[in-house]
């Protein structure tokens, strides 16, 4: 298999290398137009995100230096300098990594989703200038499957683990799916933000910012369409809201159990969900036992994450053998197309020798021509039936290059040449133009 | 051995394969659109509905009258009861129908059809009551009614469940088929106020069948003020809830307490009396 990837990604490479080697989306276009230059590369695609960078192609060995050199070239970068952080697989090592990659073993965070989507657009990006065949082609598409399988078959991407993903979990086990729920955000902190992005795109409702800086707070209503209000009025909102994401770089508690408990009496006990993300904590923890209020600070969160990351981890075993079956099927498929040309040869020598004998006969027989050609055909399909699935079969067993040998020499195979007007190879995969 | 016992023990291991796949899928990460328990607690309902027809018309023919639904004995009246909550839960809050609900009520439907297999003595003083049109429709909304409480009471313990588990903040591996705490309350609420609708119409059919049968509205026994006395605390349990607005844990827990009333209504009240409220004494 002359597969070949190499790469670098967050386990190999500092950011301020991968930083530097990433390519930008008009840069991925560029790149990949340019690879045609490279000396024997056959079909090649480019995987670039913030945690990897990595090429995939085809050719001899030694052309993994050259694909190292276009990448270090490409972005201007000293040689030595980013040489100890690339790896290369080759063959199946370099199919197993990008099924390890699409199902979200290799990601910084195990089973996120983001990979697969990289995945899929970089392959779209590849199909569209046309720098995929079949190999690479059918390689990509079956590692998309497998994503779509492991994060499916099993619970390697159940369970939010950043920050943002799991107040957004934990406010839909609380209000169920997210529908004009109000929000109140005290303090304008980057997480707080990116919190409250994530409620917003889940379905939160209105959105009320309390900050002691009022231009703030009038700053990031604007990037969210949100009501900035000053930091005196928070508590006359929280009657009202659902969520409350707090991170103020307040010394004490701001959030008292006592204006809660009056609060929680005027809401009649509708639920109250607080995600505490300032340190030191601007909520009393003694709310969190108040009946129908739930508290959640950044350690609480650190630990529904960790406790996530622990589930997703004990699935690795479970994904890792949905890759080597996967795996296998793909070492089969690519076996069997080595026996794609020897059955289109030996098609055409039975061809040749039923036409010799038909002309020889033609004139004496007395059917119909079309009966004639069934006949031909039906006599075809049985002689080439067992053989083929000989094939398959020692394919499967990784045994084929034997019986290639064979037929070769039992019907002087190499002495034919393909037939012109049949397509260049049998066994190739049709290309779906779209990939889902 | 007879159609009734074999439809009973199918109906039964349905219900029991049903419990064993909804807790497959519990487990499992798949989130299939359509599941093979909700199938097969929908087969069993449909073996279930059989069983009841051949047991009303073997009763009638037994018994020689017109018309006997399967509530003269303690194991008829607890295998009704089981088909009353597969009814309710399948056919009458079909809307609300929850995949992960079936596993609480699948263990529940073959707990209440076990004492369906043994042998019971039949009620006599039932019996002559059955030609009533209004005994059998009190009888009919009063199960279906306990049935709608039933069937609240296992929604909020799965709410305490998922409350308990929020608090705890670590079993995040819990509560990811759980429904939203939402989604229980509300659940439990239009159980509630169906079974509190159904349970009115039981307590006026029974009045009339009662004014029909001895001469008054009111049969002056436990069990006919125990359903009053349920009914007028799920009164004020939905006022609570419906008028005045008022959530969370602790209404659920209101709910909770009222159950125990209406177990007492439908079991407990065979200890001061038998006779007159069949199957159960």
């Amino acid at each position: 298999m002359d597969l070949i990837c190499i790469g670098l990604n967050h386990k190999t490479c500092p950011v301020e290398i991968r930083e530097k080697i990433a390519f930008s989306e008009s840069a991925l276009h560029e790149a990949l137009l340019e690879m045609r230059t490279i000396e024997d590369l056959r079909e090649w695609f480019i995987l670039s995100t913030c945690n990897r960078v990595e090429l995939y192609g085809r050719g001899l060995p030694g052309i993994e230096e050259r694909l190292i050199r276009f990448l270090v070239e490409y972005h201007g970068l000293e040689d030595n300098i980013c040489q100890p952080y690339f790896y290369r697989y080759r063959g199946r090592d370099a199919a197993k990594h990008l099924f390890r990659v699409s199902s979200g073993l290799d990601s910084l965070v195990i089973g996120e989703n983001e990979i697969y989507g990289q995945i899929r657009h970089a392959f779209r990006l590849a199909n569209e200038l046309k720098t995929l065949d079949s190999i690479l082609y059918q390689l990509i598409e079956r590692s998309l499957r497998l994503g779509k399988r492991a994060r499916s078959e099993t619970k390697i991407s159940e369970g939010a683990v950043s920050v943002s993903s799991i107040a957004v979990e934990l406010a839909e086990k609380i209000f169920g799916r997210l529908t004009g729920e109000r929000v109140l955000i005290l303090g304008t902190g980057k997480m707080s933000e990116l919190t409250m992005k994530h409620l917003v795109k889940a379905g939160a409702g209105e959105i009320t910012v309390a900050s002691r800086t009022y231009e703030r707070a009038l700053e990031l209503s604007q990037k969210f369409g949100a009501k900035p209000i000053g930091f005196d009025a928070w508590l006359r909102v929280l009657r009202t809201s659902d969520i409350v994401i707090s991170s103020t770089s307040a010394p004490h508690p701001i959030v008292k159990f006592e204006d809660v408990q009056s609060v929680m009496k005027e809401r009649r006990h509708k639920p109250l969900f607080f995600i505490d993300i300032a340190v030191p904590r601007d909520v009393d923890p003694r709310i969190g036992e108040m009946d129908d209020v739930y508290l959640y600070d950044i350690d609480d969160l650190k630990t529904v994450s960790e406790a996530n990351l622990r589930l997703r981890k004990k699935e690795i075993a479970k994904c890792e053998a949905i890759i080597e079956r996967e795996l296998e099927s793909f070492d089969q498929w690519y076996e069997f197309l080595e026996a794609g040309p020897v059955i289109q040869k030996l098609t055409a020598y039975f061809d040749s020798v039923v036409e010799n004998e038909i002309a020889k006969v033609g004139s004496k027989f007395k059917g119909h021509e079309d009966e004639l050609k069934i006949l031909i055909q039906k006599i075809k399909a049985g002689l080439l039936h067992v053989p083929v699935e000989k094939l398959k079969e020692s394919a499967r067993m990784g045994s084929i290059e034997r019986y290639l040998e064979t037929l070769h020499s039992l019907f002087r195979l190499e002495e034919r040449k393909l037939p012109q007007s049949e397509p260049k190879d049998q066994e190739q995969p049709s290309r779906a133009e779209d990939v889902h | 051995m007879s159609l009734a016992f074999f439809l009973l023990s199918g109906v039964t291991a349905v219900y029991l394969a049903a419990f064993v796949f909804f807790l497959r899928e519990f487990l499992s990460a798949e989130t299939k659109s359509t599941s093979w328990a909700s199938r097969l607690i929908e087969l069993g309902f449909l073996i279930h509905t059989l069983l009841i027809f051949t047991q009303t018309f073997t009763l009638s023919d037994k018994l020689s009258s017109q018309f006997h639904l399967p509530v003269t004995t303690l194991g008829e009246a607890s295998g009704f009861f089981a088909w009353s909550l597969a009814f309710v839960y399948l056919i009458l809050l079909r809307q609300l129908k929850m995949e992960t609900f079936g596993l609480i009520l699948t263990p529940a439907l073959v707990l209440f059809l076990i004492p369906a297999f043994f042998p019971f003595q039949v009620n006599p003083a039932s019996l002559i009551h059955f030609h009533d049109t209004y005994f059998l429709l009190h009888i009919l909304s009063a199960f279906f009614s306990y049935a709608s409480f039933a069937l609240s009471f296992i929604a909020a313990l799965l709410y305490l469940a998922l409350d308990r588990a929020l608090k705890q903040k670590t079993s995040a591996s819990f509560y990811h088929k759980l429904l939203s705490l939402d989604d229980l309350e509300h659940f439990i609420f239009r159980t509630i106020f169906l079974g509190f609708f159904l349970l009115g119409i039981a307590i006026l059919s029974g009045a009339f069948w009662s004014k029909s049968a001895f001469g008054t509205f009111l049969l002056r026994e436990p069990k006919s003020f125990a359903s009053l006395l349920t009914w007028a605390v799920y009164l004020v349990i939905i006022y609570l809830h419906g008028i005045l607005m008022r959530k969370g844990r602790r209404m659920v827990l209101m709910s909770l307490g009222a159950f125990v009333l209406v177990l007492f209504t439908f079991l407990g009240t065979s200890i001061f009396q038998t006779g007159l409220h069949v199957g159960i004494r």
